[in-house]
């Protein structure tokens, strides 16, 4: 398994050099200018200095070239815009992405796969039609649209819950304060991730029952109830697992338009401030971020696998 | 002989305003916090860092200028300099600083402040974006503890006006001086500034909020409020939200965005000329163009008017003076506005030798007047516009291509390089020595390739006097050569509006920004 695990970061190393190296070149060619030069009334000779002082007037292979032996000691630069080290500008946001992002996680795991099951568990009942109907809802409609629906019901019409920001400003810390401007966004967040994760399960769970163990399970006499909790789960999960594990750098890696709408100052919302900017640094140090929270969930999934079904090995 | 003037004390300036119709409430209650938008987290709380709005709008609060626009009357005033003065030719200006002023650690405010400030926006390595305003400063000294002297190269009867834009503020030597480079001092850039204004930094969460207390002993009188906050939200929309939720309570507002707090009785609405405007520009480089006949037929080929209401029903007017109505002390000349009449454009145009060919194009001497149409992407206005326009050209026969462009892309790099055939553009005059900039030969936004001696000489001598009643005359004098020789084509002057909390008081009719020298005069109703 170590081998394994070694060969797959190896491997997510050249996955996160080709992703920065094309996001790199992307952006070179993306047309605009870095927000503070794209000013009609600026001054030339001002843009000429600000370019000089940025290294904006080196040829890009020669930024390139720099930008990359400055990753290669760990080091992502300094935003353009903000003249802040990326790095610090990232661990800053990340505890309040971490959060929307583990909360929505959590609603995910919490609803989805119940729900999943119980559809399964009853399978065209009334009760699994209306379940598959709210999916099928949760994952065609829009999260930004929902989210300015809820900020209209329940802050501006209803005014239970704050529309956007993270906390009280002015007020000490409280959990109760920040739960109440957590819970619009990690809901919407959670909405289609929930609904897609349910539809997973419910699959996954009815595709097992039919599966021969299962009839030998009910034929040695065991309760419907230990069938399911116990060997259906099992097996049902694994499919369920790689669902999570494409879900979770999604929720991990920043909810831009979420974080942007609700106001939530996160990775996500930096990250379109950064790509509205063209501050390339901050671009690509977030890029980054995500990247490695993808590759590295991956693996975690992967090595999951394992652990869960003896029928995988990596040797 | 040294000319004085604008000995009025800010605060007296102040009063004076309370007969206009904009009068402010000097004996408000005090207490309370007032929460105001920014749309990004501001790159540099230093205000002479190049930057962009969001750091303009915090920056003025904390940080005060010599002069400053008072944003009830767009007038220039004397703000941390108590009174200024120049000499005969205007090369030599004093300014005079309020004594006993303090920065917000309580060191004392002195010359040597100025000096420094104007010093490292003369640095080439500080890149600010006002240095151009001080190209022409041959030396900065300090005369005394509360006086220093500026020596221009050359008359300029606009330099203490240019001082009161974004960017120059004063900076504190103590704190700054012991950097190699300004843009060293990051704790002071993001998130701990010393400044000398009515506010000062109690906390900062970059991209999240910053949170101000008043300032005790701001020079012009301890602010009204007891605070002001600052919260990043991006969204437009979502701002027009919090407003309605309480959590902000002032946002500049969007046209579309009027229906969602027009009739709430907690919001108040605010309209006012937003001293700029939407205009067509031709490059003057091309020959299509050149001949001012053809100019004047395309204006009149285009029914503004009706475009305006289609585009800006009832938020602002279309007329052909390039002064801004809002500037009231410049008398406005007295030219006729040139309406809709194509028939009057293709007899103008026929004239100059364009005549529809057998396809129905103008064509002269075997050449169809052919050009395209740049336009900006985002501004939805002039996107509707760009296209009113082309079928309005079409219809005279004129081939006409419209190209709708990234704004910091191809629009901006053919506006730099002035190689565009006509461009719509919003031109802001936040005050009157942007004109020159736009208007005259060698002016430094005049991308459209403007020349003419007659507007080049008049600037001049506005810009060789310092009173206004004579500067007032010399405008009215362009605005008559301007009409007659148009530089561009004027689409819109586009009202502009903000939404504030009905409890808050002493709104000035302007946009936030340019509100925020004045915020010390913001109040919140008990």
């Amino acid at each position: 398994m170590t081998e394994y695990a070694i060969k797959q970061l190896l491997a997510g190393v050249a996955v996160l050099f080709v992703v920065v190296t094309a996001t790199f070149f992307l952006i070179q060619a993306a047309p605009g200018r870095l927000s503070i030069l794209a000013d009609p009334t600026l001054d030339p000779s001002v843009a000429a200095a600000i370019e000089r002082r940025l290294g904006l007037d080196q040829p890009v292979a020669v930024q390139y070239v720099r930008w990359m032996s400055n990753i290669a000691q760990g080091d992502l630069g300094r935003s353009l815009v903000f003249n802040r080290p990326v790095m610090q500008m990232i661990v800053e946001r990340l505890p309040a992405t971490l959060l929307l992002g583990f909360t929505a996680l959590l609603i995910t795991v919490l609803v989805g796969i119940p729900s999943g099951i119980v559809a399964a568990r009853w399978p065209n009942s009334l009760l699994d039609q209306a379940l598959s109907f709210a999916s099928i809802l949760g994952l065609a409609t829009p999260n930004f649209w929902l989210g300015i629906l809820l900020i209209i019901l329940f802050s501006v019409q209803l005014g239970w819950l704050p529309g956007a920001g993270m906390q009280t400003i002015g007020q000490p810390f409280s959990v109760l304060d920040r739960l109440s401007y957590l819970v619009l966004p990690a809901v919407v967040l959670a909405t289609s991730t929930t609904a897609e994760l349910m539809r997973y399960t419910r699959s996954s769970w009815l595709e097992a029952i039919n599966q021969d163990f299962v009839r030998t399970a009910r034929s040695k006499g065991l309760v419907e109830s230990r069938v399911h909790g116990k060997h259906i789960m099992k097996n049902a999960l694994i499919p369920v697992l790689t669902i999570l594990g494409l879900t979770l750098p999604r929720l991990v890696g920043g909810a831009a338009i979420i974080e942007s709408l609700f106001s939530w100052p996160g990775i996500g919302s930096m990250a379109v401030n950064a790509a509205i900017g063209r501050d390339t640094p901050l671009i690509l140090g977030t890029t980054i971020f995500v990247a490695v929270a993808v590759i590295v969930s991956n693996l975690l999934i992967d090595l999951l696998y394992g652990a869960i079904d003896p029928r995988i090995r990596f040797d | 002989m040294v000319r004085r003037f604008s000995h009025l004390l800010a605060a007296l300036a102040v009063t004076f305003a309370l007969s206009g119709a904009w009068a402010q409430n000097l004996d408000a209650p005090r207490g309370g916090v007032v929460q105001i938008p920014l749309a990004t987290t501001p790159g540099s709380l230093m205000p002479i860092l190049p930057s962009e709005l969001a750091s303009a709008i915090i920056n003025w609060t904390m940080f005060s200028p010599l002069t400053a626009v008072n944003p009830w009357t767009n007038e220039v005033e004397p703000y941390l300099a108590e009174r200024y003065d120049a000499n005969e030719d205007l090369t030599v200006w004093t300014f005079y600083l309020h004594q006993g002023v303090t920065w917000h650690d309580g060191e004392p405010l002195t010359a040597e402040d100025v000096k420094f400030t104007f010093d490292a926006i003369r640095d080439p390595e500080t890149a600010a974006t006002t240095a151009p305003d001080f190209r022409g400063v041959v030396d900065v000294e300090v005369v005394d503890t509360y006086t220093v002297r500026v020596t221009l190269e050359a008359s300029d009867g606009f330099f203490a006006d240019r001082l009161s834009l974004g960017g120059n503020e004063i900076i504190p030597k103590h704190i700054l001086e012991g950097f190699d480079s300004l843009y060293d001092a990051t704790e002071f850039i993001t998130r701990a500034p010393i400044g000398s204004g009515p506010f000062k930094m109690r906390n900062a969460s970059p991209g999240n909020f910053y949170e101000l207390v008043a300032n005790e002993d701001f020079f012009l009188g301890r602010p009204f409020l007891d605070g002001l906050t600052f919260r990043v939200v991006p969204d437009g929309n979502t701002r027009v939200t919090q407003l309605l939720t309480r959590q902000l309570d002032w946002v500049d507002l969007e046209a579309p965005q009027l229906p969602s707090v027009r009739n709430n009785p907690n919001i108040a609405v605010t309209t006012f000329d937003s001293l700029g405007y939407q205009l067509f520009a031709w490059n003057l480089r091309n020959p299509l163009f050149q001949d001012p006949r053809v100019r004047i037929a395309m204006t009149h080929a285009v029914d503004r008017r009706a475009m305006a209401n289609t585009v800006s029903p009832g938020l602002g007017y279309v007329d052909d003076v390039f002064i801004p109505a809002g500037v009231e002390w410049v008398a406005r000349p007295d030219v006729e506005y040139r309406e809709y009449d194509p028939e009057l454009a293709l007899q103008i145009l026929a004239e100059v030798g364009w005549t529809p060919n057998a396809d129905g194009i103008l064509e002269r001497d075997g050449e169809t007047f052919s050009f395209y149409i740049l336009v900006d992407r985002g501004d939805v206005q002039r996107e509707q516009m760009g296209l009113i326009l082309q079928q309005y050209f079409t219809d005279i026969g004129m081939d006409v291509e419209y190209i709708l462009a990234e704004r910091g892309g191809r629009w901006l790099e053919e506006t730099q390089q002035r190689t565009f055939d006509t461009r719509l553009a919003a031109f802001p005059l936040p005050n009157l020595d942007w004109a020159q900039r736009l208007y005259t030969c060698n002016g430094p936004f005049n991308s459209q390739s403007y020349c003419n001696e007659e507007v080049d000489r008049i600037f001049r001598a506005v810009l060789s006097t310092i009173d206004r009643e004579e500067q007032s005359r010399l405008l009215t004098e362009v605005g008559y050569v301007l009409h007659a020789d148009p530089p561009n084509m004027v689409l819109l002057w586009r009202d502009r509006m903000t939404a504030h909390a009905a409890d808050v008081g002493n709104i000035p009719p302007n946009n936030i920004k340019d509100s925020m020298p004045f915020s010390h005069l913001l109040y919140r109703q008990r």
